[in-house]
């Protein structure tokens, strides 16, 4: 079937400011684009491991074409992505958790497992593999202080820090209010400055 | 460090993330210059937020005509060395029993994908429009991204009519699903291919679904598995790479 369109680019026939009920693919492949980074954040921010947040956001990719009729084109679509995001986060997490459980992952641990005391619930790794000298202890450190906060703030700090993004855009894209993000933010910095001062302080004696 | 009122503790953030007027700016730096604690705080947190953005920014965001390309994510090893002698020594051990025991003949066809080519084809196209991650646009690039990435380094010489547009990964179709496999994507007219590559020893017989339009065809070389996942019902792509 071929459409016509008039001079407005209106498709004939219908109301030229009538909203499509349906995404098709090829919008859905724009949107998804346009919110990579964002779902990226969001993954890391739940299973704490960036080869893993690749996976999950590109299988989130893989569910949100399948699911696409289910989605209504007047809801956020960056928040109906982050939900399948974080349930295949979630679901990743616990894979991991009984495969650890089963001795299989030496070097790594997901937040779906309580970490064991003095062991860290994130991988530490940078973007390109590299870790600056001098940096290894602080970044151990770091990471077991940011696997030790709650998702929900964990998630508003890294769109926070990494994406910069404003609390208001930090609300629109988790679903929580705009002074509830900003609390996290806060609250999570100063759960890591407090972690990192007194884990400087313990260094240094 | 002591703890600071909420108010201040947040004076930190606010000043960390430029968000003060040039009043409250110029008046929270002197307060700095006279307290060497709040110095340290905001410097500390300047650090942390350094380290966090370090470690946690996401892989750059696929585009066409994207450069050469950085490095993808390696992990770093952080397996304690005690481990590494026991599983030197219990690969040894499976060795001699594999050795006695020759159970590799039922082990003979590898194991099944974790997901299909259909789904990975899927993503590709549909989900982020077949743009590559990283563009190879001379032999040189070509060469350096294949030997960094799989170990080998190879050019590609596609047939006529056949373009190599550039490379992305995926996840769960060679090795396990934690591990990405090297994805060449090719064109041929309109007609969008993918070659999926990795180490033999990662082989996975890669799936198709059910009434599947897709055709799967494999090669090894050099060490390599390749599996070339196309429309159409012949390979077009697996020869387009060689060793220099």
């Amino acid at each position: 079937m071929t459409a016509t369109t008039g001079p407005t680019g209106a498709t004939k026939g219908a109301p030229a400011d009538a909203r499509p009920d349906r995404l098709g693919p090829g919008e859905f492949a724009r949107l998804y684009q346009e919110h990579r980074r964002l779902l990226w954040c969001a993954a890391a921010a739940v299973v704490g491991d960036r080869t893993l947040a690749q996976d999950v956001v590109q299988q989130a990719a893989v569910v949100g074409l399948e699911r696409l009729g289910t989605f209504d084109p007047s809801t956020s679509f960056q928040a109906w992505m982050i939900q399948i995001v974080r349930n295949i986060g979630l679901n990743e997490g616990r894979k991991r958790a009984r495969r650890r459980t089963a001795g299989a992952d030496v070097g790594e641990l997901d937040l779906g497992a309580a970490p064991a005391a003095g062991e860290t619930g994130w991988s530490v790794l940078t973007g390109t593999g590299q870790v600056a000298a001098g940096t290894e202890p602080f970044d151990d450190e770091l990471m077991r202080a940011l696997g030790g906060l709650e998702e929900t703030a964990r998630g508003c700090l890294l769109l926070r820090v990494v994406l910069e993004m404003s609390y208001r855009e930090i609300s629109l894209a988790l679903g929580v209010p705009e002074g509830t993000a900003a609390s996290h933010v806060h609250r999570a910095r100063g759960a890591l400055r407090r972690a990192l001062a007194a884990s400087t302080a313990g260094g240094a004696s | 460090m002591n703890e600071r009122p909420h108010n201040e503790a947040n004076a930190v953030d606010l000043y960390v993330d430029g968000g003060m007027g040039p009043a409250e700016r110029a008046a929270f730096e002197r307060r700095m210059e006279a307290d060497g604690a709040l110095r340290a705080e905001v410097e500390l947190q300047r650090r942390i937020d350094a380290r966090v953005r370090a470690a946690m920014t996401p892989p750059a965001s696929p585009a066409p005509g994207a450069g050469a390309g950085g490095p993808i994510p390696i992990r770093r090893g952080r397996i304690p060395a005690w481990v590494r002698v026991a599983a030197v020594i219990a690969l040894a051990a499976v060795g001699a029993w594999a050795v006695a025991a020759r159970p590799w003949s039922a082990l003979m066809r590898p194991a099944p994908s974790a997901l299909t080519a259909d789904a990975v084809m899927k993503r590709m196209v549909e989900a982020e429009g077949f743009r590559p991650a990283w563009v190879c646009d001379t032999d040189e690039r070509f060469s350096a991204y294949t030997k960094e990435n799989l170990g080998v380094a190879l050019v590609g010489r596609p047939e006529p009519g056949v373009e190599l547009v550039g490379w992305s990964y995926a996840g769960g179709l060679l090795a396990d699903s934690e591990k990405n496999a090297q994805v060449l994507m090719v064109k041929r007219g309109e007609e969008k291919i993918l070659v999926v590559m990795g180490p033999r020893r990662d082989d996975r017989t890669v799936r198709l679904e059910v009434g599947s339009p897709l055709h799967v065809f494999r090669r090894e070389y050099a060490g390599l598995v390749m599996y070339e996942i196309t429309p159409l019902d012949h390979a077009v792509a697996l020869e387009s790479v060689r060793t220099q």
